[in-house]
């Protein structure tokens, strides 16, 4: 989708309004948002490039460095903390050999993971739940780390949705 | 009048009788498809309604205002009430907006909407566009929900296909989904529609309020997804099987997320003003080790205040009695924290939600949700004082003094830490 596409989701007078769509599509094109492709947005939108830094810094999905090969981020939230999120964030730290605590990302030594702890992702009756890529794994304990994990570095992820075989948010 | 009790004798689960559920594919038992939903019902008065001009705008805002839905998004403020302040006839462009930023912890429930009955959002934003004389509409949608987005553009993409939405519609009607990217402030209206505009997420003063000056400043009317998704219902059914469930200005039905130490978490769609006990028990399987396992007990979210599972278990999901107990309905997020998780854990945990998701522009609320993270923090390591625990004390006073309702929110977790729930508190202080 181009910047004139993005651009006809709203008035004509309000061009600022294409920011956040075009951070993402930025991010999704090159893996991170860079000064140049931030300089370069303000120039297509009519902008001041602090105008478009003060909105692209306020939200925490927006990568200012590139990842490793896949983005690995654990909720930790307070639901999924008392069913054993940080259990599943220790096994993520154990797989990959790195101590994986906080809002900045462990990146993996073998250029496949960087791990961030998240705030809540808004999946709480199906936690513990991980983001892998963007996709959610839920219903997750421990010992589905190493396994999702693996499947994930050789490109053989299998789908998103429950690791318990259920229906998201059915009581089974 | 209907019990909302008697459904219990059909043998149901819970205090809803099967007819009476909204959402009956909640869980994607059938795969949601237009067509699918059309089968379902979805969309069977859409042309009688439309036809009906003024008149018919008018009746829906007299339903709407009688109908005692509060806003399900966790303020609870009335539906009617929320669309009788925008000057409907004033000739200026309105927006319908949807809040779909779903970020309270221990909330899961819009998601099920916009994955599995995004047609019922469809349809509940043509009659409230209608309704208001919005011809342009926004889902915004928090960034994480990528498989949401998707889901609720393929439902827009059908919908257009069928001539439901569009400028040659029977209602012209545009609908937008802009996506959010990782703020829970944003879930905040005001904040929201900064948000949209491309403004990074901080709230706004009110007054003035959406509905005189909104998105792009213009009036706008902006709902939570659950509050939107059941506008069909209460226009089609009608008022007096609506007013039938629930409590006396706390109508109809809703989405409840039980999540926790129970043994089957989980989202259901139940009336409103069920008591806790019964959801728990009812439809998440009971606490697991059996209620004698239950420390606290959080109603709606990490931004309510928790209950003893003594007060819980006979405490009514409603906005008006919980508000009696000193707590909140919120979002109908229920959290149950088991005896074996230390308290001090769970408060420091949210403690640094609140700080993280600050969005700065408020001195107390930036000092103070940090403190609070940093207090919590010292408690948890076991090195503070009884100073830290007044300091604490202190910092609750950030109630009020803000923009937005973040730094009350905040203050919520700290209060239950130094209440009921003191013990885990004191046990850790050293000198």
């Amino acid at each position: 989708m181009s910047l004139s596409e993005v651009l006809a989701h709203y008035p004509n007078d309000q061009a600022r309004a294409a920011l956040i769509p075009m951070l993402h599509k930025i991010q999704e094109r090159d893996g991170y948002i860079s000064k140049d492709a931030m300089t370069a947005l303000a120039e297509d939108l009519k902008l001041q490039v602090g105008q478009v830094e003060s909105t692209a810094t306020f939200y925490s999905m927006f990568r200012f460095e590139p990842d490793m090969k896949h983005s690995i981020d654990v909720c930790t939230g307070a639901s999924c903390m008392i069913r054993g999120g940080d259990d599943v964030l220790k096994a993520v730290g154990d797989h990959i050999g790195k101590k994986c605590k906080g809002h900045h990302a462990v990146h993996s030594d073998d250029g496949n993971f960087s791990v961030r702890e998240v705030e809540c992702l808004g999946a709480c009756s199906c936690g513990p739940v991980m983001a892998v890529d963007g996709e959610y794994y839920e219903d997750l304990s421990a010992n589905d780390i190493p396994v999702l994990l693996q499947e994930t570095a050789d490109g053989r992820l299998r789908a998103p949705g429950s690791m318990r075989g259920r229906r998201l948010g059915e009581p089974v | 009048m209907l019990s909302t009790f008697a459904a219990k004798s059909f043998g149901q689960r819970g205090y809803l009788a099967a007819a009476d559920h909204i959402f009956t594919n909640l869980y994607g038992q059938k795969t949601p498809t237009i067509e699918n939903a059309k089968k379902a019902g979805d969309f069977k008065s859409l042309g009688a309604i439309l036809a009906g001009g003024d008149n018919m705008r008018d009746e829906i805002l007299n339903t709407m205002q009688k109908a005692g839905q509060r806003g399900r998004g966790g303020a609870g403020f009335d539906t009617g009430a929320k669309w009788s302040f925008l000057p409907r006839d004033d000739g200026k462009q309105h927006y319908l907006v949807v809040n779909a930023d779903e970020g309270e912890p221990g909330t899961s429930k819009d998601r099920y909407i916009l994955r599995n009955e995004p047609y019922k959002l469809i349809e509940g934003m043509i009659y409230s566009a209608f309704t208001i004389k919005a011809t342009q509409a926004y889902i915004y949608i928090r960034g994480e929900f990528k498989e949401e987005q998707r889901a609720m553009q393929k439902a827009i993409d059908e919908a257009y296909k069928a001539g439901l939405l569009g400028p040659r519609a029977q209602y012209p009607l545009d609908v937008h989904i802009h996506s959010g990217a990782g703020a829970y402030v944003c879930g905040e209206e005001t904040a929201l529609l900064n948000s949209i505009e491309g403004k990074p997420g901080k709230p706004r003063h009110k007054p003035p309020y959406p509905a005189t000056q909104g998105l792009f400043m213009k009036p706008t009317i902006i709902n939570n997804v659950e509050t939107i998704a059941q506008v069909p219902a209460i226009l089609t059914r009608g008022l007096e099987w609506w007013t039938s469930l629930g409590t006396p200005a706390n109508h109809g039905t809703k989405l409840y997320t039980i999540s926790g130490a129970v043994n089957k978490p989980c989202t259901v769609e139940d009336a409103m003003g069920v008591t806790i006990g019964e959801l728990i028990d009812e439809h998440a399987g009971g606490p697991t080790g059996g209620w004698e396992n239950v420390q606290a007990i959080i109603p709606g979210g990490s931004s309510t205040l928790a209950l003893t599972p003594e007060e819980a278990r006979t405490a009514k999901m409603d906005f008006d009695s919980l508000r009696e107990l000193g707590t909140e309905m919120g979002t109908g997020g229920i959290i149950v924290i088991p005896k074996d998780v230390d308290f001090v854990d769970v408060t420091a945990r949210m403690a640094r939600f609140y700080a993280v998701e600050s969005c700065g522009q408020c001195q107390p609320c930036k000092l103070g949700t940090h403190q609070m993270a940093t207090t919590m923090a010292k408690i948890k390591a076991g090195t503070a004082t009884q100073k830290d625990a007044d300091r604490l004390k202190r910092l609750t006073k950030i109630h009020g003094l803000t923009i937005c309702a973040l730094a009350g929110a905040a203050c919520q977790p700290i209060k239950g830490l130094l209440g009921p729930f003191r013990e885990s508190l004191d046990s850790k202080l050293v000198e």
